[in-house]
């Protein structure tokens, strides 16, 4: 109850500090001469967030970057020891399947989160309005639930008992059901099958973000058009792959690179499942390993760098492509 | 004047944030961060409490969840606490350039400490001939869980030595009772270190105090004749077909705490659990509810039987505290927390399971029976071994975790396995 008093306190304060701040701020730009206020005025408003963003996001980042070469004893002194980190960890026995792993979340999230997105948000649109609420709104709820809570939902999906005891996972149930013996599913390593069924689990949770911004898109396309397309013949699938998706593609692409950079990012799901066992080990849970438990600062950060690197050419292109978008409108 | 009625309330926000920024410690208020959680908690609260009311001192102590990792980022944060307790003292050397060591603090009686503990816990926690952490609670891993009414059923009587518990799986085996062991090491992010118990039980055992000090240190190697006689024995339990319901795969897939089975009466019901003394709370509710209102039909516990001709040794864990700075009220604490006083109060009326490491601490006070009879077990002890893997780096240990899994699920040989654990102290 204390707590929550405090974090009341907190929240109400900080807002209030902030409002405070900005009259401030405004009080004082208001007492400057008429041309001086022009120019000072938008970065005064814009200074307190890029001051934040700077302070949480840029700093921390260049700490990382700086902290990757160097080596961190407990008491917080740090020593120079050049590019040992990353050599350390490319060197380790797990790295390259490290590697293929997160290759794959990149492969396979994504491309089936924006199809299947896409394919409901589509049949969605087909089925009268107050169905398409019905079942938008059963397909969304997954988004709602945290990374770990899910993992808890389909650890009792993947459940494993050996045969002659009560099965309660659901797949094995299934299984056995179709004449299989129960199957320990993480264990099986052959294909990579499952890391696959790790990633399905990060499939079910964004599958209804992608067809809420999926919907929205498709209701945007002027009705117009897919009228001209039927006077011209064009049959349903045409009119979906030819009109439509054309269309909508923009959105597409931005939920595609958002899920990306999440299935880049992957972490809580695989700690919670597999713990990185049986070769399901990604980058993200590599830092955790390497800076929470074994206190190795140095290791992990080179970790966060190799993220970085592969994450930014990403979001140069989401950029770039964004201001294209932006310029042909 | 609207103007002014929005300064006046930023003013009162701003001093409103000042108001929850913690003030700093005083003098008499010393906080204790621990992995103590629930009934155990509670206890050590109450008996924190009533030291500190007769002493002026105001004692808080926290929980955190886990405690190896949120310790980390507490003392990186400049939030350390006056006093740390430690599930892995492998952890808390890591800290010694920020720990007092206890042979400076002029309050604490470390030679009383040292003379009532049971021998073996003195030396967890030292470092260049200094101590830096001493027990606060005891818990012992060398049993072997199984329930009277099962065996009662069966015509089984409880193995008093190794060849009799040999005996016994064989007889379980032939006359299809069922399974003569309930293993389990599946623990999320940490499965296997269930099974770096039955090693240590083992290499104990077998190589006596030097080897087994010489092992977790990584001076005695996993591929050394005795660890490897250490494999072959728990490779003799835990995986000879028949022995455990599904096999290594089985093993590495089931919960380190799933004990349904050992209270089940149908033929896929199994009958012996080496765990340690925590895992009554993890059998199922009605069991448990039994258990506390001492009713013993369906609990029972024996000491793992030593192989012949090897040491009767007992394997266990334990918390272990270290000062942050040497302040006269954190002095007090300690040597209070220290000391086989601490659990005399309310402690075991809250947590019925609590152990002492003193072999001075009243056995009167243990009202359960299984609990005293742990305490025997303990305070008897020929020899104690501390869990090895809890002493050793973070990195050997998570190592070990995961290649003893690799080894029993079947991905890597026993000489892969063992060979990679190795090499990982290369890594500490």
């Amino acid at each position: 109850m204390k707590d929550l008093f405090t974090a009341l306190e907190a929240v109400i304060a900080g807002i209030a500090i902030t409002a405070f701040i900005y009259w401030l701020l405004n009080f004082l730009i208001h007492r400057l001469p008429e041309r001086a206020k022009k120019i000072v005025e938008p970065y005064v408003f814009i200074g307190p967030v890029l001051l934040l963003i700077g302070l949480f996001i840029v700093w921390p980042t260049l700490q990382s970057i700086r902290l990757s070469f160097m080596e961190e004893a407990i008491d917080g002194s740090t020593t120079w020891v050049g590019l040992q980190n990353f050599k350390d960890l490319i060197a380790e026995d797990y790295f390259a399947n490290m590697v293929i792993n997160n290759l794959m979340w990149i492969a396979i999230v994504p491309i089936l989160t924006v199809s299947i997105g896409l394919a409901i948000a589509q049949l969605a649109n087909n089925v009268g309005s107050r169905q398409e609420k019905i079942l938008k709104s059963i397909f969304f709820m997954p988004m709602t639930i945290s990374f770990v809570s899910a993992a808890v939902i389909w650890r009792y999906i993947y459940a494993y008992a050996p045969e002659g005891q009560d099965q309660v996972g659901l797949l094995n149930t299934i299984w056995m059901k179709l004449g299989g013996d129960p199957q320990a599913w993480f264990q099986i390593e052959a294909l990579k099958f499952n890391n696959i069924l790790l990633m399905v689990i990060l499939i079910w949770l964004s599958a209804g973000y992608a067809m809420v911004l999926l919907s929205a898109a498709i209701k945007s396309v002027p009705e117009d058009t897919i009228e001209a397309g039927r006077v011209d013949g064009a049959n349903t699938s045409q009119i979906f792959f030819k009109i439509i998706l054309p269309q909508i593609w923009p959105t597409a692409l931005a939920v595609f690179i958002t899920v990306l950079i999440g299935a880049m990012k992957v972490f809580d799901i695989v700690l919670a499942m597999t713990g990185g066992n049986y070769n399901t080990t990604v980058l993200a849970q590599t830092f955790y390993l390497e800076y929470f438990s074994y206190g190795n600062t140095g290791k992990a950060m080179a970790a966060v760098v190799l993220l970085i690197l592969a994450i930014i050419p990403v979001m140069v292109y989401q950029v770039r492509h964004y201001r294209k978008f932006e310029a042909a409108r | 004047m609207k103007k002014f009625s929005i300064a006046s309330l930023a003013v009162a926000a701003l001093a409103a944030t000042v108001a929850i920024v913690p003030s700093a410690n005083a003098a008499d208020e010393v906080t204790i961060y621990g992995g103590f959680g629930g009934d155990q908690a509670k206890g050590f609260q109450a008996e924190l409490d009533a030291f500190g009311a007769a002493n002026g001192i105001k004692i808080t102590y926290t929980t955190l969840a886990s405690y190896d990792t949120d310790i980390r980022v507490k003392v990186k944060a400049g939030q350390a606490p006056n006093i740390g307790m430690w599930p892995q003292p492998g952890g808390l050397l890591e800290y010694s350039s920020v720990l007092e060591p206890i042979d400076g603090l002029k309050s604490v009686d470390l030679a009383g400490i040292k003379k009532t503990l049971v021998p073996g816990w003195a030396g967890l926690a030292t470092k260049g001939g200094k101590t830096y952490g001493l027990p606060v609670s005891a818990n012992v891993k060398s049993l072997v869980w199984y329930n009277p009414a099962a065996f009662k059923a069966a015509g089984l009587s409880v193995p008093k030595t190794d060849a009799d518990m040999t005996k016994l799986t064989n007889t379980i085996k032939s006359k299809k009772l069922g399974y003569p062991w309930c293993i389990g090491i599946e623990s999320g992010g940490a499965t296997g270190w269930a099974a770096t118990d039955w090693m240590e039980e083992y290499v104990l055992r077998y190589g006596g105090e030097a080897q087994y000090t010489a092992w977790w240190k990584g001076k005695l190697a996993w591929s050394s004749p005795t660890v490897q006689k250490a494999a072959k024995k728990f490779a003799e339990i835990a995986l000879t077909p028949g022995n455990v319901n599904g096999g290594g795969k089985a093993i590495a897939a089931t919960g380190f705490g799933a004990t349904a089975n050992l209270f089940a009466t149908g033929s896929n019901k199994c009958f012996m659990m080496r765990q340690g003394s925590f895992i009554t709370d993890f059998f199922p509710d009605a069991i448990k509810a039994a258990y506390k209102a001492n009713d013993f039909t369906n609990v029972g516990v024996f000491k793992l039987p030593a192989p012949a001709g090897t040491t009767d040794a007992v394997l266990g864990g334990g918390d272990l505290a270290a000062a942050f700075d040497d302040k006269a009220a954190t002095q007090k604490v300690l040597n209070f927390i220290l000391s086989d006083k601490l659990g005399q109060g309310a402690m075991l009326s809250n947590y019925p399971s609590y152990l002492s490491a003193h072999k001075t601490f009243p056995s009167a006070g243990y009202k359960n029976p299984i609990t005293k009879n742990i305490a025997g077990i303990l305070a008897s002890a020929k020899l104690f071994g501390f869990d090895g893997s809890d002493l050793a780096p973070a990195v050997v240990n998570a190592t070990e975790w995961k290649e003893l899994t690799n080894w029993i699920s079947g991905k890597k040989t026993q000489k892969q396995a063992f060979d990679a654990i190795d090499a990982s102290w290369n890594k500490a």
